[in-house]
């Protein structure tokens, strides 16, 4: 049985390499020239990958580059969120003053006068 | 890279040939597999490559079958029938005669040879995977299953299920 198995096995790899070794040249052409493009795409991506290196000043290894490239990405989302933070600042605490005014139930007016009710009460104090 | 695709691209074309039944879809495969080797892992570790290759290699290959799959119940339900890849048992009586004239033992070898292919070509998608990473790239059980994206036991029962099949047909063989 094991013999058998054997024979079948060698057979196998034999008709394989038999096909392999019998392509058409079309189809080995086809083959050299999809081999061509992935080889430029490899070439692109290790270019692109130096010049993320370059800029981050690392090189030595992917991984510190890879590192460094993410702490650069980070710092910028930061940089954009603190632009945009200080474009719109937000609300101002003397709008809890306002609330608590519009939440009493004195008449608005009565503290548009205000100051002036402190003033003339200064001023008594001081007469008296 | 161009080094390493240049020892594989044959084999990988035969292999997707098989599984697959015409050259144009096997060139396909083949090239959207460098092409994602090429892309994803160029700046692996080049030792890294090989089983990576076989991996989107025969991960493409599934991915045709079940896209072959979706079109041939379409083909069905619109009445066109099911044409595609349904020839996956292949007739071992069906050998082209190219060398008549050759020695009677040569010819007789050659014939077996040819028979063995069909029989590894009419095997189902699965066994035939299992079989040919295991025979002719010499892969291991759990190489093989990495490739495969199945689990060790799975390959040996398609390993074993593709040998039973090939022995039993060859036999049939006059």
């Amino acid at each position: 049985m094991m013999k058998k198995n054997d024979k079948l096995l060698d057979d196998a790899r034999t008709t394989l390499n038999r096909r392999a070794e019998e392509l058409d040249d079309s189809v080995v052409a086809k083959l050299r020239a999809a081999r061509m493009r992935a080889t430029e795409a490899a070439d692109r991506q290790r270019d692109a990958g130096s010049w993320i290196s370059r800029v981050a000043g690392a090189g030595q290894s992917l991984a510190l580059s890879r590192m460094t490239g993410s702490l650069a990405a980070a710092s910028m989302v930061l940089a954009v969120a603190v632009t945009v933070w200080l474009a719109n600042p937000v609300a101002p605490r003397n709008n809890l003053e306002d609330l608590e005014i519009l939440a009493a139930s004195e008449a608005p007016e009565f503290y548009q006068d205000l100051e002036f009710y402190f003033w003339l009460d200064e001023r008594q104090t001081r007469a008296g | 890279m161009d080094r390493f695709l240049a020892g594989v691209e044959r084999r990988a074309f035969v292999s997707a040939r098989m599984a697959v039944g015409n050259d144009a879809d096997a060139l396909d495969i083949v090239q959207d597999a460098m092409m994602k080797l090429a892309e994803k892992y160029g700046q692996r570790d080049p030792a890294e490559w090989p089983p990576l290759f076989h991996r989107i290699l025969q991960s493409r290959i599934r991915d045709f079958y079940r896209r072959s799959k979706v079109r041939n119940r379409f083909r069905v339900w619109f009445g066109f029938g099911n044409t595609e890849n349904e020839d996956r048992t292949g007739s071992l009586d069906n050998i082209k005669d190219q060398a008549a004239r050759e020695p009677v033992e040569l010819l007789a070898t050659k014939q077996a040879l040819a028979s063995l292919a069909q029989a590894i070509e009419a095997l189902p998608i699965r066994q035939q995977q299992a079989f040919i990473l295991r025979t002719w790239d010499s892969l291991d059980v759990a190489q093989t299953a990495r490739a495969m994206g199945c689990s060790a036991g799975s390959v040996k029962t398609h390993y074993s299920r593709a040998v039973q099949t090939l022995r039993k047909k060859i036999e049939e063989t006059p």
